[in-house]
């Protein structure tokens, strides 16, 4: 068997089967996804020193090429690697979560088991109309779970489906466009990516520019970036956590950014202009996002929209195309895989035991959820970029980005919206494990190692690739960016900045790349565990009291602390209170910037939009009467 | 000209399907549709005074390749018939549970999908 | 000859339109049967008998099923109000298509003149090759057999769709004027017809390579067969409910069979491979690969067309009613 076809077919093949057992041996479902994933993980974790392809002719529609053609070079096998993992994680995590009262409804694991092949076939593919097809299936399946998963959920499904059906024609229409420019400069193979690769198209022309943009939008669309978000902070509210961490938290984002990277590195040669339209959307995605996650009460949504503002560096890191932003970028979407994944598993878990997800509600849960919280916290402080964690190193990376770009405005809002994320996060953690303990709650306990399994191992993660950062950025992201990985036992390229193979890379994307320093990780930590030691030991001998408890009274009566509570969701009421910000924050709550919602109101849409079979029948033969026009009279 | 009517024959089912409200109507105009495909395939492979395209005993077969007329469209329309059956049997079946569902077969009512 | 075909033409476009403007759902159902039928003496004066047989008896099966379904729903008055702004588009669209698409019918060959350039070698090597002297069969099962699969697929996935979304339906209580047949008269005919019925059924089915018929007609003919007994008989005598309660398992026990037959076919080499001798010309001998899958269609069509009727034409309602209740 071809290796390099397991991680796509073990994942798939168990998908199919569990979908054809009946919903009732809901125990063997599960043994199948736990199955069909881990064999995902493992068939992908031996890819990752693979360097091979696997061809085989399928269909030639005219001048395009449908292959089977897959693909591993470092940066596709790590990217399988992360699917099969956060599968397996998720599937494990849902084993633990669903129970009798909200078990998995409609096909759960086979779409999980399915999704998993999806990401993997696409990020695998050497063949864009294969890309195209795996990325539909990843489509496919995060509606049917969204719909399938609460009893409120269609609404929510269908708008995550509409805004990212529109983002995958975007695509198919910029992938044919593509093989169309090729096909006509008379390649062979025109949509294989290794053709791309030799030839970037240019996008000096409307045309190039075009594919460009239509690109961007797939990408925007499936990973959630401004003004295409809107279903991530939508579907979080009707769908289950694990869900959420799987498809928009990790799968979603590695798709979208793994897309625009191959395009803005490989397939096309972006111009400044084009450049800097990404970094805008980025930093746009970044404040907006982060903005209106202060403001939120609903613990779901509020990781939702945190889920779109990380993106917002991923795009920003990609459009400096400086070496150190690009990698940056990339490494910044696997990170955010981790953590993100690791905080919506932890809020379900939040969900799970304390039945609620409001934050008013919430309170000092921290010893009754020790491994959440411990969890939680690394995740917080990764995605809020505190050394030395991985969420650091990325962000650090995409900053510099900026420097050596000359783009001084960006490097603030990337700051800027970083701090703002730490501030939402210290929101979170209070209202949720700090603060007094509502009184309903003092019997929540953790239960089920399924459970906890997966965040710790989430949570390892963050701490590894933050301290470990240069085996992921040499192994993964050097590929990527074209970059040899090291021979064992020879210096990493990232930290020694060898960069000879980047230097000869097209000028247009060339860098300084004597303006590059990279954070030394190893050292780095070590001198933070010095100081958290010397501060452990100042509190040890200085006897200093970390914390101290005294009742209050008022007229001699002793205060309920139910009504004496501080939630967090107070922290931040300001902000929503200044003048013009807080008026445009109202208004984007209410769904203002909602793209899908502004067109929804449309008068014109809304009548054109009649509901009648005949009507949509009209309209479809009116298309099929131009189209005929056309052929006949040119 | 014997093309033309044919195709009038497409196009008056085609005016059914889609001006009709009554989701019988629009079967009737889908089955008319499909009858005239079916018409057309046959008419075009049809050789002035041909013979079926069966060989009896004792036939000469050259002859028999000159006198008859085209199978590959027959063919193709034999299953194509049975085919028509099954959907008319789905569409008959989605109509029947429209039916209970809403009470109606009248498309103009079934708009639950307004925007 | 022409003038024949001219005027058959002409009935089945005035057919087609009496059965979209008649406002009585009953009337335009038989107008379209008497369009089904008109077409089929089209296709028997076009030189194509297959075709012909099969084409009467699906507008038997689907004029019965049309008019079971809509007998129920036909009370409900249509509605008065005519759109004008739907008729006038609807036409439009339906004229500007037409021309755009007669623009094409040009570069067709003339009428009575087919190109066959396929159809010639067909022809020639047909009966040769496949011992099938019934060319269209021969193209149907041996060299294009992989179209049939095709086909046969999507008849089967037809019928597991109505089937799928019409059970567990809440029927109304109609079954007793199912189950009680009809009258004395209609009954003792059909005792007389039915036998003939599926003897020409199995018939045309296993000729099929020899002279007109095949699986595909010979299936229908059965399944109109049964039909019959069901409706004259009622839905609870014995032929009708023995065979309705086998119905969906003969008609996947046909495809089955079918694909089987296919893929015995990769022991000589490939998919479809013939794996049978080709034996004597017009015996029924032949061509006995043929004769198999036309076998396997037959019980396939013959399970599905009855299923399906069953399903949609005879109401069942949950539990059957008491013993004491059908007197």
């Amino acid at each position: 068997m071809e290796p390099l076809l397991l991680p796509v077919l073990i994942p798939g093949v168990t998908g199919l089967l569990a979908l054809a057992l009946p919903g009732r041996l809901r125990r063997l479902q599960q043994a199948l996804g736990l199955l069909g994933t881990l064999g995902a993980l493992v068939a992908a974790a031996a890819l990752l020193d693979v360097r091979a392809a696997f061809f085989r002719e399928w269909l030639r529609l005219g001048p395009l090429n449908l292959d089977f053609a897959l693909r591993a070079d470092g940066f596709s096998s790590w990217a399988v690697a992360f699917v099969g993992l956060m599968g397996f994680l998720v599937v494990l995590y849902s084993v633990g979560w669903f129970r009798a009262a909200e078990r998995e409804r409609g096909p759960y694991y086979p779409c999980l088991l399915l999704a998993t092949a999806g990401a993997a076939g696409a990020v695998l593919a050497d063949n864009l109309l294969l890309l195209v097809l795996f990325w539909e299936l990843v489509s496919l399946t995060l509606f049917l779970l969204a719909a399938t998963g609460r009893a409120s959920g269609a609404p929510a499904a269908a708008k995550a489906f509409v805004i990212v059906g529109c983002g995958d024609m975007a695509l198919l229409l910029a992938v044919v466009l593509c093989g169309v420019l090729h096909a006509d400069a008379g390649l062979e193979r025109p949509l294989a990516a290794s053709t791309l690769a030799a030839h970037p198209i240019g996008t000096g022309d409307g045309l190039g520019m075009l594919v460009f943009l239509l690109f961007l939008a797939a990408a925007a669309a499936k990973a959630g970036a401004i003004p295409l978000h809107s279903w991530i902070p939508t579907l979080a509210r009707e769908t289950q956590p694990p869900v959420m961490a799987f498809l928009p938290g990790a799968l979603d984002k590695v798709l979208g950014i793994y897309l625009m990277a191959r395009v803005s590195l490989e397939w096309l040669s972006p111009s400044h202009a084009l450049r800097f339209v990404t970094m805008l959307i980025g930093s746009v995605t970044i404040l907006a996002a982060v903005f209106m996650a202060m403001q939120q009460h609903d613990l779901r949504r509020l990781l939702a929209f945190h889920a779109v503002s990380q993106v917002g560096y991923m795009l920003l890191g990609i459009g400096t195309g400086s070496l150190v932003g690009v990698m940056g970028g990339i490494f910044h979407m696997l990170n955010n895989a981790i953590y993100k994944a690791c905080l919506f598993l932890c809020a379900g878990v939040v969900e799970r035991e304390a039945g609620t997800m409001e934050l008013d509600r919430l309170g000092g849960l921290h010893r009754n959820l020790p491994v959440t919280f411990g969890c939680m916290l690394v995740a917080a402080l990764s995605i809020s970029g505190v050394p030395p964690l991985n969420g650091f190193v990325s962000k650090w990376m995409v900053y510099q980005g900026c420097v050596v770009a000359g783009q001084p405005m960006f490097l603030i809002v990337a700051l800027f919206g970083s701090v703002l994320t730490l501030a939402s996060f210290v929101k979170v953690l209070h209202s949720v494990f700090w603060g007094a303990r509502p009184r309903a709650l003092a019997a929540v306990n953790e239960r089920g190692l399924a459970l906890r399994v997966p965040l710790l191992v989430l949570a390892a993660l963050c701490v590894v690739f933050g301290v470990f950062a240069t085996v992921p950025l040499d192994q993964a992201i050097g590929p990527a960016v074209g970059l040899e990985p090291p021979a064992t036992g020879a210096g990493s390229v990232v930290l020694e900045g060898r960069l000879a193979a980047w230097a000869a890379a097209p000028a247009e994307r060339a860098a300084p790349a004597a303006s590059f320093a990279v954070f030394q990780p190893l050292s780095a930590t070590a001198l933070l565990a010095l100081g958290v030691l010397v501060g452990l030991l100042l509190a040890y001998f200085g006897r200093m009291k970390v914390r101290t408890v005294r009742s209050v009274f008022i007229g001699g009566e002793p205060i309920d602390p139910e009504v004496n509570r501080f939630p967090g969701t107070e922290f931040y009421r300001t902000v929503g209170e200044l003048p013009g910000l807080g008026r445009v924050l109202a208004q984007g709550e209410k769904g203002t910037f909602d793209l899908y919602q502004v067109l929804e109101r449309l008068p014109l849409l809304r009548r054109l939009h009649t509901g009648w079979l005949t009507d949509y029948l009209f309209w479809c033969f009116l298309g099929l009467t131009v189209l005929l026009g056309v052929f006949f009279w040119t | 000209m014997m093309y033309l009517l044919a195709l009038l024959l497409l196009f008056i089912g085609l005016y059914g399907l889609l001006v009709k409200r009554s989701l019988v109507k629009k079967i009737l105009g889908l089955l008319i549709v499909e009858h005239a495909v079916n018409l057309f395939l046959i008419l075009v492979g049809y050789r002035s005074d041909g013979l079926p395209p069966i060989l009896l005993p004792g036939e000469d077969a050259g002859e028999f390749v000159r006198a008859s007329v085209d199978p590959l469209p027959q063919a193709l329309v034999l299953t194509s018939i049975v085919i028509g059956l099954g959907l008319v049997m789905l569409m008959v079946a989605l109509s029947l549970r429209i039916h209970e569902r809403h009470g109606t077969l009248d498309c103009s009512k079934l708009n639950r999908l307004k925007g | 000859m022409d003038v024949t075909i001219y005027g058959l033409l002409v009935f089945l476009i005035a057919g087609a339109i009496v059965a979209l403007e008649v406002r009585d759902l009953l009337s335009s159902v038989i107008a379209i049967g008497v369009v089904g039928l008109g077409l089929s003496i089209l296709f028997l004066l076009l030189g194509a008998p297959d075709i012909a047989i099969t084409q009467v008896v699906v507008e038997v099966i689907v004029v019965t099923v049309l008019i079971r379904a809509t007998a129920r729903i036909s009370d409900e008055p249509a509605s008065r109000r005519t759109d004008r702004f739907a008729v006038a588009s609807g036409l439009i669209v339906a004229v500007v298509l037409f021309f755009l698409s007669a623009g094409a019918l040009v570069h067709l060959p003339a009428f009575g003149q087919p190109a066959m350039t396929v159809s010639r070698w067909y022809l020639e090597q047909g009966p040769a090759l496949t011992g099938a002297t019934n060319v269209v069969m021969a193209i149907l099962l041996d060299f294009r057999a992989y179209d049939t699969l095709g086909e046969a697929t999507v008849i089967l996935t037809a019928i597991v769709g109505a089937l799928a979304i019409v059970r567990g339906a809440e029927r109304p209580v109609d079954a007793r004027a199912t189950d009680a047949g009809m009258s004395l008269v209609v009954r003792a005919v059909t005792r007389w017809l039915l036998g003939l019925i599926l003897i020409f059924g199995l018939a045309v089915a296993l000729f099929g390579h020899l002279t007109p018929g095949g699986g595909f007609a010979g299936g229908v003919v059965l399944a109109c067969g049964f039909v019959l007994a069901t409706l004259a008989f009622g839905a609870r005598s014995p032929p009708a409910s023995i065979f309705g309660r086998l119905s969906s398992r003969v008609d996947a026990a046909g495809a089955l069979a079918f694909l089987l037959i296919a893929l015995l076919g990769w022991c000589g080499g490939h998919f479809f491979q013939r794996w049978l001798d080709l034996g004597r010309p017009f015996r029924l001998e032949s061509a006995t690969f043929i004769v198999l899958q036309n076998v396997a269609i037959l019980f396939k069509v013959t399970g599905g067309a009855f299923a399906g009727f069953l399903a949609l034409a005879v109401f069942r309602s949950g539990p059957a009613p008491e013993e004491g209740e059908r007197s």
